[in-house]
């Protein structure tokens, strides 16, 4: 029992395990920072929750702090002088970047947030135009901006329009010599704040900005989002085609580096002028599908190519799988080759049975 | 002879002076004196009038005393110095012709067989121990019909020469334990064993918190021990007995467990596991949680904790031990204090514990529900001696935690992982059938399956039948 005790009271001695006593009573707990740059100077915007009190009900509200300083540091250094309580990071939901800050510091940014032990990684980067803006919005929906974005960027992602990567994730792209980022946009819109489109990166500068059919279209070519919906039109027949599984496989031939991509999808929804009896309308709309996939892949790739961005990621594939730059995204023609198979026509044509399912 | 005779009564009036519940009679039958003895107090008067007083005036030959008396217990005493014991034992001493005799009429003082209490069984047979050790041996051999049951009677105690019985099965109990204990039992040299509490505490470990003896009054618990290849030992005026060895896994379950289909009670007997750390590591994990590792708390949940306790001057860990402190005094005013006060106390319990304390500042909501939970678990434990090791170990969890967060909690594991691996109950492992590995009473113990398997660690005989 004694070799026991001594041996508790070493680990708990010698272990060198750092312990902060945080009361929590004394912590102030972050959503969201945003940070812009005045004049050489780092601005930051810190929301903090507070807890409303009214009558028998208690409601939980944020507010901004603000912090000026040489850099990040000192800025936030700063912004907590206004608190009586101890700024608690490890919840942040969202960082915010001004397109100003992120047009000159973006690997300043990276470094301080990559070397911070005070916040988690599983938090949102975004660029947002307009600080102020963004800033005083008040959205209904949900008031305090961190959890307004990380709602938006886990749930609304769904429809593939929006790059989900956190922090980590981000990190991991930017580090990565091969890999070119890309950062959602955060905007205000009729009073609402929104993720409409996000910012491509060429190294550390801005390249140009995803609209959401093209981001889905990044997300289907990495594989990095579980439900795609696609919208096409098939002779003023607008249809939704819904990606349950899709594999993306390169193949190098003859200096061309080919995109082979195998959807399987289901019918989401669509016009009432197509017979999804007839065996032929299925195949005419796989085939459409993937005429329409490959068609506007090819243009986000030469949009890309044009902007010497390689958001897709293809360098880093070609290094990984041969371990030299033997073909090059810029450098190579890009080939794309899609099959789409359309497993399902919907719950109630289903039933309905049809040629489809005989063959 | 004459002379004899009235020197062995000289001695019983001489060694029983002050003892005013000795009755001393002197009958005279044929010109033959016969003197009897005996303590009204411990002895059935009736008994007497009827099977001795009536039987010795109705013969007119009292030569062979043996078949005048007719009783299942009648002994020759060949030393007077045995006299006391007999005596004491509620025999009535007849001395005739310089010779000494012990004939048993004890009166009944002792209750009949009830229900459990400690140990309640909806499904299970209701009968349990009492004081008298001849009723408890009686209400297991009822069970374990074999000659290979066996009750090793040992004396101990220089003042209360109380009777204690060593039950074993000689063909499933491993003999070395049997001799083992009997040695135990036998250097035991104390003024009196009152209770089977007090010999529990003279065998056992009392290092450790952890109990390897478990204490039951359910003779079908006993029955399945011995069974098992368990030693039980029965002590007289004790309506307990002691198992033993006994394991961590023992005092999970309930007995009772064994009457109800076993894939029903399994889920039973995995919560009564969770209960029983969780029991532990609740309060640690709260205070380890709210003041190092605010990170293991989702934010929505983070906030509330923060508004709950945002009126609070303590730190938590003062709250806590407040908390803990005030429901450990609760409890055992509930236990010590009569029936009739004990809805009183509840309620007074309730009305500090609950909202008046949070109305007051001085404890937070969450806090009160941390207590809560650890009570609750807590109380599916009857053994006082678990439950004070629980009680232990999760205040030694809740000091380290309340310096080193989960660092503190995570070494609090490792020591008491130590504590438990390295105790033994008896020579077994303490931590069987965990460690060692033995799933047949893995199946037994923590699920409520029924083996024709025996452990093979207690016993060599390991075949119980062909279920």
């Amino acid at each position: 029992m004694k070799k026991t005790i001594i041996l508790v009271l070493l680990c708990l001695f010698l272990g060198g395990c750092n312990t902060n006593y945080k009361s929590l009573n004394d912590l102030a707990i972050v959503s969201s920072i945003i940070v812009d740059k005045e004049d050489d100077n780092y601005v930051t915007y810190v929301e903090l929750y507070k807890e409303e009190k009214s009558e028998n009900k208690s409601k939980k509200v944020a507010y901004f702090i603000e912090g000026k300083g040489k850099n990040l540091k000192s800025a936030l250094d700063n912004a907590s002088l206004s608190v009586s309580k101890n700024l608690y990071f490890v919840h942040t939901n969202a960082v915010i970047f001004s397109k100003k800050v992120v047009e000159e510091d973006l690997e300043y940014l990276f470094n301080y947030f990559e070397k911070s032990i005070q916040l988690n990684t599983n938090y949102f980067i975004l660029v947002t135009d307009d600080v102020k803006e963004i800033q005083k919005t008040k959205d209904d929906d949900n008031p305090i901006l961190g959890e307004k974005v990380r709602g938006i960027i886990t749930y609304s992602s769904n429809n593939g329009a929006i790059t989900k990567y956190d922090f980590l994730q981000k990190l991991y792209n930017y580090v990565n010599p091969n890999i070119d980022i890309i950062l959602n946009k955060l905007e205000v819109k009729d009073n609402k704040i929104t993720i409409d489109e996000a910012y491509y990166f060429d190294k550390n500068k801005i390249a140009g900005t995803l609209d959401q059919n093209e981001i889905k279209y990044i997300n289907l070519i990495s594989n990095t989002n579980n439900e795609i919906f696609l919208n096409f039109n098939y002779n003023n027949c607008p249809y939704v085609i819904k990606v349950e599984q899709n594999k993306t496989k390169y193949d190098f031939k003859n200096n061309k580096i080919i995109l082979n991509i195998n959807i399987k999808a289901n019918l989401d929804s669509i016009g009432n002028n197509m017979d999804l009896k007839k065996i032929n309308t299925i195949e005419e709309l796989n085939k459409h599908s993937a005429e329409s996939i490959k068609n506007n892949i090819k243009t986000l790739i030469n949009k890309l190519k044009s902007s010497n961005s390689d958001a897709l990621g293809i360098n880093d594939y070609i290094y990984r799988r041969f371990g030299e730059k033997k073909y090059n995204f810029y450098d190579n023609e890009i080939d794309v080759e899609v099959k789409v198979e359309i497993t399902k026509k919907g719950l109630i044509l289903n039933t309905i049975g049809g040629e489809y399912e005989k063959k | 002879m004459v002379n004899g005779m009235n020197k062995i009564v000289k001695y019983i009036n001489q060694e029983f002076k002050e003892c005013n519940d000795l009755i001393y009679k002197k009958i005279n039958i044929n010109l033959k004196n016969i003197h009897i003895f005996y303590l009204e107090t411990l002895v059935s008067g009736d008994r007497v009038n009827d099977y001795i007083l009536k039987a010795i005036s109705n013969n007119s030959s009292i030569l062979n005393i043996f078949k005048v008396i007719p009783s299942p217990h009648f002994i020759y005493i060949d030393n007077k110095d045995k006299i006391e014991f007999y005596l004491f034992n509620g025999y009535t001493i007849i001395i005739l012709f310089n010779k000494i005799y012990a004939v048993e009429a004890k009166a009944e003082l002792d209750r009949s067989i009830t229900e459990s209490t400690t140990e309640p069984s909806l499904y299970g047979p209701k009968d349990s121990f009492v004081e008298n050790i001849q009723k408890n041996l009686g209400l297991i051999k009822r069970r374990l019909k074999t000659r290979h049951l066996k009750n090793n009677v040992q004396f101990v105690g220089r003042e209360t020469k109380t009777i204690i019985n060593i039950l074993y099965i000689d063909n499933i109990t491993d003999m070395n334990l049997v001799k083992d204990i009997e040695k135990k039992i036998k250097n035991i040299d104390i003024d009196g064993i009152l209770d089977a509490g007090v010999l529990k505490k003279i065998i056992g470990n009392n290092k450790n918190p952890f109990p390897i003896i478990k204490l039951s009054e359910r003779p079908d618990l006993i029955c399945n021990s011995l069974l098992n290849g368990k030693l039980v030992i029965l002590v007289d005026n004790s309506p307990f007995a002691l198992i033993l060895p006994s394991f961590l896994a023992d005092f999970f379950n309930p007995n009772t467990d064994n009457y109800i289909k076993s894939i029903n009670s399994n889920f039973l007997r995995l919560l009564r596991v969770l209960c029983f750390f969780l029991s532990i590591i609740i309060p640690a994990f709260y205070i380890a949680s709210t003041n190092y590792n605010q990170e293991t708390i989702p934010l929505p949940l983070l906030i509330n904790f923060s508004t709950q306790r945002s009126g609070v001057p303590f730190p938590a860990i003062v709250e806590a031990l407040i908390m803990l402190i005030i429901c450990e005094i609760l409890k055992e005013s509930d236990l010590r204090f009569p029936n009739s006060y004990g809805s009183a106390i509840s309620i007074l319990g309730a009305l500090i514990l609950g909202e008046a304390a949070v109305n007051a500042g001085i404890v937070s909501p969450i806090m009160i529900i941390v207590v809560s939970i650890t009570y609750i678990t807590s109380l599916i434990f009857t053994d006082n001696d678990i439950t004070g090791a629980i009680r232990l170990w999760r205040f030694i969890f809740l000091l380290l935690a309340a310096f080193y967060g989960l660092y503190g909690i995570c070494i609090s594991i490792i020591l008491f992982l130590i504590n438990i691996i390295s105790y033994k109950s008896f020579y077994y492992n303490y931590s069987f059938p965990i460690k060692p590995t033995d799933f047949t009473y893995i199946k037994e113990t923590l699920f409520s399956k029924n083996t024709n398997k025996r452990s093979k660690y207690l016993t060599k005989n390991t075949t119980r039948g062909n279920l």
